[in-house]
């Protein structure tokens, strides 16, 4: 940990801030720190004083029943949630070390090292090539063979270039919603985050566009870190290797996917897994 | 609820939904009808042959063959009646008149000199009788003078000439009295008294009867006066020379427009208006039907003529003058286009929407993407709610106050400071529709942006922006209309009721005119409102034909970005 706050800190120094106290769940192999971390919509505790880690290059999945405050951690670590009034946090949620919360951080760089999936797709009204283009010419001018590169890449690897190549000036508000979804994902994948949020991203869609998402996230893992949110609790066991069980906005159980669902420490975790409640 | 109401509800709503939009297009139809067809009288119509030649002579129209044809056709029926005229008032058989009269004058003269011992006997008569036999003896003196006036006023009218006959009359009766005098000095001695009362008694009929017959031939005349002038408003002038000494526009030509031509037929020409005075002096003034007032004199021919040969005088015909939109407007919209007005409201307008667009939009960004919920925000919002509630003739006070007055941004009225304060007028209206454009973005467009590591800026220049813009121009299109249509911002600011069309660089400095306050003033400050009916009602049509063609943009606009921009 501290090795990595010290590379961090010559490549960040403005925005750094040491994280106060060690966190026991953290590992060096930990992307995203959250300890003691809490979320507020005025005075609703939304988020109670969670602690976890999201592991590089692993898919951890993040259950609960609804209304339990995922989505609310979920936006948190690229800062959505500065969009919402009267939010607001207290501990500690760190990237790579850095507090995300920092005062003094670049919201914008943030928000390009953690991409974000919605519950439901929202490509712009804009072609599909514009699309997935979007965020990378924010980044900065670039040679337009360059940027067909990354767009072809991104679609690619969101499994929808074979679908799309032959149209992509076409409105990408005419797709279907799993085609829409997957072109968010490249979309998120063009400006190749770190790490990648995804808020039930399966909601919307029909079983095959599932199975096709969900193929792209077993794809991705490794070379990206991912966070799912998901209602689905075979998809949860099917793609993820670690689970977090949120419950009235409490952290009430973490740990290996196998183990979470093969024999779960916690009561509750066991009921929800089993579909007894939620 | 069964099925069967329920289905028996969804018809009753959309029987009333159809029925009430039914009522609202006929509400629009009635409203507008009228106007549109009016209103294209202003540039379709049954043109005379006045207006070809006006658009020939003053704003270098092609002079065509069949124009020229035209023109030949009307002055060659409209030649015997100048002719007529010519000798209604030919003077140069006065002179043999007058001889013919003063030759049965003398006669009679020379009778009352030969007469004295008839008149001594006269004034020798007891007082009761002699009033009797000095009447029989003037009326046996002036019989034959009186029958020859009579005779040559007679053969006057029959011939067509009679103007000077009062002036002669006049003449008559103004030296008959002395000439007695001398006659009777001729006759005989008498005396003083005797003298003054054969003078009385000899002078009293005659002169009332010359007066009489002098007095109606001068009322003919002065009639005949009138009866000229709403010919020669009817016509135009007769010749070059005499239009050359004429001043104003609506009297070097005749009617353009064969409904006006119809309309001074009726009120100038068929019945005509004569000034007399009453027993106590009193000036009056009455209609009469010309026909009947100068039966048996050589202006009824005149009018007969006239009525008879209307149309060959005026060669009516249909034409489409598009220069009603596109020619400058002469003496006071009586002749000529309304090009300046149009002109105006388009510099006022776009004027307008250059200065408010961009502000409204800032404003709106600010309001909608930026400003906290906090007091001062509130306030703002309060402020520009107030502003939209201001009357506009506030504003346009505002305006002369406050940008001409004391900041000085031009002289005295111009295009700029109306633009300015149509601008502040139709400010608020942009901000709301803006802003409301702005917060109906989806909320998801601005995360994706946002999430994808688009500052707050760029999200709303790449993202919220262009799916706003629909709205949002549909919005400042239609305050456009709104700044296109007000009167009151720019009474004091801009406009002015006369003046040519302005160039682009003297929007900063000169007032125009404009068409809501040229509609207002057309109607209601003109001297001659009524003749200008078809140009108030073109004006309207016109001002109303450019809202509503900037609504249909909007709509038009709106509806293929949205097919665009929507599923
Ligand atoms: N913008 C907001 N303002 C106030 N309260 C909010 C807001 N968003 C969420 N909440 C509250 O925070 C709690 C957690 O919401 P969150 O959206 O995180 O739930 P979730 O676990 O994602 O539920 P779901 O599975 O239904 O999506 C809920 O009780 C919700 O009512
Ligand atoms: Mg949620």
């Amino acid at each position: 940990m501290n090795a990595t706050l010290e590379i961090e800190k010559k490549k960040h120094s403005n925005i750094m801030k040491e994280s106060p106290e060690a966190n026991p769940k953290s590992g060096p192999g930990n992307i995203v720190e959250a300890s003691g971390f809490s979320v507020y919509y005025g005075k609703f505790h939304a988020v109670k004083n969670v602690s976890l880690g999201l592991e590089r290059g692993k898919v951890t999945a993040i259950i609960g029943p609804s209304g339990c405050g995922k989505s609310t951690f979920l936006r948190c670590i690229n800062r959505m949630n500065d969009l919402v009034e009267g939010c607001k946090t207290t501990g500690l949620l760190a990237l790579e070390g850095i507090d995300i919360y920092h005062p003094r951080l670049d919201v914008v760089e943030l928000r390009r090292r953690v991409g974000m999936v919605f519950q439901r797709p929202n490509p712009f009204p804009k072609s599909i090539y514009d699309n997935v283009a979007y965020g990378v010419r924010l980044k900065g001018a670039i040679r337009k063979s360059e940027l067909d590169d990354i767009v072809e890449m991104s679609l690619r690897r969101a499994a929808l270039w074979d679908e799309v190549k032959d149209r992509l000036n076409a409105n990408a508000i005419g797709m279907s919603g799993g085609q829409q979804q997957r072109l968010c994902i490249a979309r998120a994948l063009a400006i190749s985050p770190e790490v990648l949020l995804m808020d039930e991203p399966c909601s919307a869609l029909d079983p095959k566009s599932t199975a096709r998402i969900e193929d792209l996230i077993a794809e991705l893992a490794g070379e990206y870190t991912i966070a799912i949110v998901t209602h689905n609790m075979q998809q949860a066991a099917r793609v993820s290797d670690f689970t977090a069980f949120f419950y009235e906005g409490n952290l009430v159980e973490f740990g290996e996917t196998k183990i979470i669902f093969t024999n779960p420490k916690n009561k509750a975790t066991n009921d929800y897994i089993t579909g007894r409640f939620g | 609820m069964t099925t069967r109401t329920r289905k028996l509800l969804d018809k009753s709503f959309t029987a009333i939904a159809y029925s009430s939009l039914a009522l609202m297009a006929a509400a629009v139809a009635v409203f507008l009808l009228p106007i549109i067809i009016n209103g294209s009288n202003a540039f379709i119509f049954d043109a005379t042959v006045e207006h070809e030649k006006f658009l020939c002579e003053n704003l270098d129209y092609d002079e065509t063959a069949s124009i020229k044809e035209r023109v030949g056709r009307s002055q060659a029926a409209r030649a015997p009646l100048y002719e007529m005229f010519n000798k209604f008032e030919y003077s140069g058989l006065s002179a043999q008149i007058e001889r013919s009269i003063n030759a049965t004058r003398a006669e009679a003269l020379k009778k009352i000199s030969e007469s004295g011992e008839e008149m001594s006997r006269i004034v020798s008569l007891p007082r009761e009788k002699r009033k009797a036999a000095a009447d029989a003896f003037s009326a046996e003196i002036w019989k034959s003078y009186i029958a020859e006036v009579d005779r040559m006023v007679k053969s006057a009218h029959s011939d067509g000439t009679s103007f000077s006959l009062a002036e002669i009359l006049s003449l008559q009766k103004d030296g008959i009295s002395d000439l007695c005098k001398e006659s009777i000095a001729k006759a005989g001695k008498f005396g003083f008294s005797q003298r003054n009362l054969l003078r009385r008694a000899l002078t009293t009929d005659v002169t009332a009867i010359l007066t009489e017959r002098k007095e109606s031939l001068r009322r003919e005349n002065a009639a005949y006066e009138t009866f000229k002038r709403g010919v020669s408003e009817l016509l135009g002038p007769e010749t070059d020379a005499e239009k050359e000494s004429l001043k104003l526009t609506r009297q070097k030509y005749g009617q353009p427009r064969m409904d006006l031509a119809r309309e001074v037929f009726k009120n100038s020409i068929e019945q005509i208006t004569i000034h007399d005075r009453d027993e106590n002096g009193n000036e009056i003034s009455t209609r009469v039907k010309t026909e009947e007032f100068f039966k048996g004199t050589p202006v009824e021919k005149m009018f007969s003529y006239i009525k008879k040969n209307f149309d060959a005088m005026m060669q009516p015909h249909y034409t489409v003058y598009l220069g009603f939109f596109f020619d400058n407007p002469y003496d006071s919209n009586i002749f000529g286009g309304i090009w300046p007005m149009i002109l105006g409201t388009f510099y006022l307008t776009v004027g307008a929407m250059l200065i408010a667009a961009p502000l409204g939009i800032i404003a709106a960004i600010y309001f909608a993407e930026y400003a906290a919920n906090n007091s001062f925000v509130s306030f703002l919002r309060v402020c520009v709610g107030t502003l939209a509630g201001v009357p506009s003739i506030v504003f346009g006070l505002f305006g002369l106050a406050f940008l001409i007055n004391t900041l000085k941004v031009s002289e005295s009225k111009s295009v700029l400071a109306g633009s300015i304060t149509l601008a502040l007028l139709i400010l608020p209206t942009i901000i709301r529709s803006c802003e409301e454009a702005l917060k109906s973005v989806p909320n998801s467009y601005r995360e994706a942006a946002l999430g994808l590591g688009a500052g707050k800026w760029k999200a709303i220049c790449t993202v919220i922006l262009p799916s706003a813009l629909p709205a949002m121009l549909t919005g400042i299109i239609i305050s456009m209309g709104r700044a296109a249509g007000e009167t009151a911002p720019i009474i004091f600011t801009a406009a002015t009721s006369t003046g040519a069309a302005l160039a682009i660089t003297e929007i900063f400095t000169q007032a125009t005119p404009a068409l809501p306050w040229n509609i207002y003033n057309i109607c209601s400050e003109h001297e001659m409102a009524e003749r200008v009916a078809h140009v108030q009602y073109g004006m309207v049509l016109t001002l109303i034909a450019i809202v509503l063609s900037l609504n249909f943009a909007a709509i038009w606009l709106r509806a293929r970005m949205q097919k665009r921009t929507r599923v």
